[in-house]
């Protein structure tokens, strides 16, 4: 999701860590501790997380991480349910099926409750509720093909692909141009496709074969694809507006040669993925990893970030006691002391009002006292700016 | 008469059918009973010169979800593919052809599992991301095994995890045939490759702070004076003998087979699962068994036996399972070739038993569609392929064989 004001007030969740790494900080929050097994794939307005996790009766289900979660009802005839997108107005989208089922059904969870939209897996939304995913009906072969599709107010449009059988949509903007990715006439590697309408053009690689793009904002489209080496790359791609590729850029990973991955992205342009499977964000020419910004000590991995909002709160998954499991970063600025966005004298006045009587909300550095070493770490901050 | 003109007739069709032999009567009312069901089609594969049927050699694959402590599985998933040129007397075509595979929902591995971070550790090898250890990869070409007569593709890496991130473990490959000499696609088909990382160690090895895999490794290390917990990642084939891999393990110490089994069997009480197998083999949500013998009411132990039977000592891992002929004895029908497993069996001309009749775990008709996608598209019922029109082009006169 994009252009959403963060609310992060009404969050109220259970905060584990605070990192002073320099660069960005961010409070870690584990959205799983509630149920375990978990992935958070996006973010609605007022940056609440929503995405999955793993039901007493071992199924997928759809839930909002808000305090305390909102867990959304099942629909008959289906054992899977997954929450992946929203729009403006808090509606939320996902897709429900059943393991060794041909055919998921996209649905749509809002105050009314939760009912069934199409049979297409419905993967993302723009603004106003137009939704792009991919159908699996069946052609007039018989054959079950993945087929990206655009569903908006009750019909569904299954696109064009590259020449192959198969497709796949991930995103869609406001202009409802949809990204994603198709099989040419070869049938063979998936290339990254952009939808301006029914028709499918080829996005290029980074000179590999392969690629998928995962996310669209204005001039913007990043994904991944094969570098000539083979290995998949982070990628954006700058497009005109007519959607014409200016240029490809590499967006880096780990190492120079890592494989890495992205798969959301603001307005900013800032990019959130998977490198070396490390959660990793992609700003200002440098490929970071995420796990570099959260104490050592959590018992986390960060291994995948699937999104982040214009307010940088990014939601993913990590690996935690062994499992898979959600996760946020809520961006913190330490010099910020009272939130407010600015670094002014009103924060140091308010650190220094705790500081002087000891309050526990002036120990910076999470030692259990509030002493010298707190002052200086709030002074550097202070300093350094956010 | 050509009977490829009555398969728009619908009665007509119905009528030369009753042809057929009581083979595959016997298959057809397997069918029905397992709740089989037809649907016409607008496009019909029977008219094709050339036909592919595509299958997995086990009908599922587990793997790790998490490889950063231990290794039981790394994603393996090996397809196999048949391609018959249909004619009166049909035959399998081996040469001329180019056979491709992709997974239209699942094009990428190395975003979904961390194990090509840890497979230098565990497996000494250095694999490029989305490269399997048998240097396949997510989409690619199928290679001719002669001595099965099929095409083949080993080792590929799928994570259970399609592409818009939802867990998927019967994803649907595509196999894709063409000619050599023009280049043209010539057939196509669908098949299920199953994978799975639901193994639920976590029923039982949860020591409060620690992972799984540490309680499983701090398990191993109190009742066999191993120091596992300070050599991870560790891979458990690399002393326990496991077929799976070819490893062959440390003198003295058992089978992973067996180690497993019988280390867990008096264990097995805590365990409240309707299928307690599905305690540790995917699994309560994924269902493994998922074929005409699960709709039936047979399960896991009815042909494999029970924990202390799969863990004896003297029993060789993956090489010596079940046989159906232990069940379907019935004259004039010959099941696995002799001393041969179900899924290296041939029969009827060279074809794999697999290609009619489906995976092990999957034999049709199974209860999942996506496994019975194949046999809908070819045949229009699900169900073993027992419709001699999908490789005949004309009703053969004779009794179908087995074995010929």
């Amino acid at each position: 999701m994009k252009n959403l004001n963060t609310n992060l007030a009404a969050l109220v969740l259970s905060t584990l860590a605070l990192s002073s790494a320099a660069g960005q900080t961010y409070t870690l929050v584990d959205l799983g501790a509630f149920a375990g097994q978990s992935e958070a794939y996006g973010l609605a307005p007022g940056s609440i997380p929503l995405g999955s996790f793993v039901n007493p009766d071992s199924h997928f289900q759809s839930v909002l991480f808000t305090t305390p979660e909102t867990v959304l009802s099942t629909i008959a005839g289906y054992k899977e349910q997954v929450a992946f997108t929203s729009d403006a107005t808090g509606r939320v989208y996902g897709t429900t099926y059943s393991f060794g089922d041909l055919t998921p059904s996209g649905f749509v969870a809002d105050s009314s409750g939760v009912s069934l939209l199409a049979p297409f897996a419905a993967r993302a939304s723009n603004s106003s509720g137009v939704i792009a995913g991919t159908s699996y009906a069946a052609d007039s072969g018989l054959r079950y093909l993945p087929r990206a599709a655009v569903w908006n107010t009750g019909t569904l449009t299954v696109l064009g692909t590259l020449g192959g059988a198969t497709s796949q949509a991930m995103d869609i903007d406001d202009r409802a141009w949809v990204v994603g990715s198709s099989t040419t006439a070869n049938e063979a590697a998936s290339r990254p496709a952009l939808w301006k309408s029914a028709t499918a053009s080829d996005l290029g690689t980074l000179g590999g074969t392969a690629g998928q793009a995962l996310a669209i904002y204005a001039n913007r489209i990043v994904g991944h694809s094969q570098n000539a080496a083979g290995v998949r790359r982070a990628t954006l791609w700058n497009i005109d507006t007519a959607g014409n590729v200016v240029s490809r850029v590499d967006l880096g990973g780990l190492t120079s040669t890592a494989y890495s991955y992205a798969l959301g992205m603001n307005s900013t342009g800032k990019a959130v993925g998977t490198s070396k499977f490390h959660a990793v964000l992609f700003e200002n020419g440098a490929c970071i990893d995420l796990n570099s910004r959260i104490p050592p000590t959590t018992g986390w991995t960060l291994d995948k970030a699937w999104d982040i909002n214009d307010s940088g709160v990014i939601v993913g998954a990590g690996t935690y006691m062994g499992f898979p499991r959600a996760f946020m970063l809520v961006p913190f600025c330490l010099g910020d002391f009272n939130n407010d966005g600015f670094v002014n004298a009103l924060d140091y006045d308010e650190f220094a009002g705790f500081f002087e009587v000891a309050d526990p909300a002036a120990d910076i550095n999470n030692d259990g006292f509030v002493n010298a070493l707190d002052y200086d770490e709030f002074a550097s901050a202070f300093e350094a700016g956010c | 008469m050509d009977l490829r003109v009555l398969k728009g007739n619908p009665m007509k069709m119905k009528n030369s059918r009753r042809l057929m032999n009581l083979a595959a009567a016997a298959c057809a009312l397997l069918s029905s009973v397992a709740g089989a069901s037809i649907v016409e089609r607008s496009q019909d594969p029977q008219r094709d010169p050339y036909v592919v049927m595509a299958f997995n050699d086990l009908g599922m694959h587990c793997m790790n979800n998490d490889f950063s402590q231990m290794m039981i599985l790394p994603p393996y998933n090996t397809l196999h593919a048949q391609v018959i040129k249909r004619g009166g007397e049909p035959s399998i075509v081996g040469s001329g052809i180019t056979v491709t595979y992709e997974l239209p929902s699942n094009t990428h591995a190395s975003d979904k599992t961390n194990f090509w971070e840890y497979a230098p550790a565990l497996l000494g090898v250095s694999l490029p991301p989305d490269v399997g250890l048998a240097g396949n990869g997510m989409f690619g070409t199928m290679i001719r095994n002669t001595s099965r007569g099929d095409f083949e593709a080993v080792g590929i890496p799928v994570a259970p995890v399609d592409d818009d991130g939802k867990e998927n473990p019967y994803p649907l490959a595509f196999v894709t045939v063409r000619s050599n000499s023009t280049g043209a696609i010539i057939a196509q088909t669908q098949a299920v490759v199953p994978v799975s990382w639901e193994m639920s160690c976590n029923l039982c090895h949860t020591t409060p702070g620690e992972t799984v895999a540490t309680s499983i490794l701090k398990s191993h290390d109190r009742l066999h004076g191993t120091t596992l917990i300070n050599q991870q990642p560790v891979m458990c084939a690399s002393c326990h003998a496991d077929n799976a891999l070819g490893t062959t393990g440390q003198q003295g110490v058992p089978n992973l087979s067996s180690a497993m089994h019988l280390a867990h069997a008096p264990r097995m009480g805590q365990v409240t699962l309707d299928n307690s197998c599905y305690a540790c083999h995917p699994g309560v949500r994924t269902n493994c068994q998922r074929d005409v013998h699960a709709a039936r009411g047979v399960t896991c132990t009815t042909c494999h036996g029970d924990m202390a039977a799969v863990g004896n000592p003297a029993r060789n891992p993956w090489a010596q399972e079940p046989s159906c002929a232990s069940c379907h004895q019935r004259e004039e029908f010959e099941f696995e070739q002799p001393g041969v497993l179900f899924r290296n069996s041939t029969g009827h001309g060279g074809v794999q038993c697999m290609t009619c009749h489906g995976s092990p775990h999957v034999i049709g008709p199974a209860v999942t569609a996506t496994d019975n996608a194949q046999a809908m598209r070819l045949q229009g019922h699900t169900g073993p392929l027992n419709d001699c029109l999908v490789c005949h082009t004309s009703q053969p006169n004779e009794p179908f064989e087995h074995k010929r």
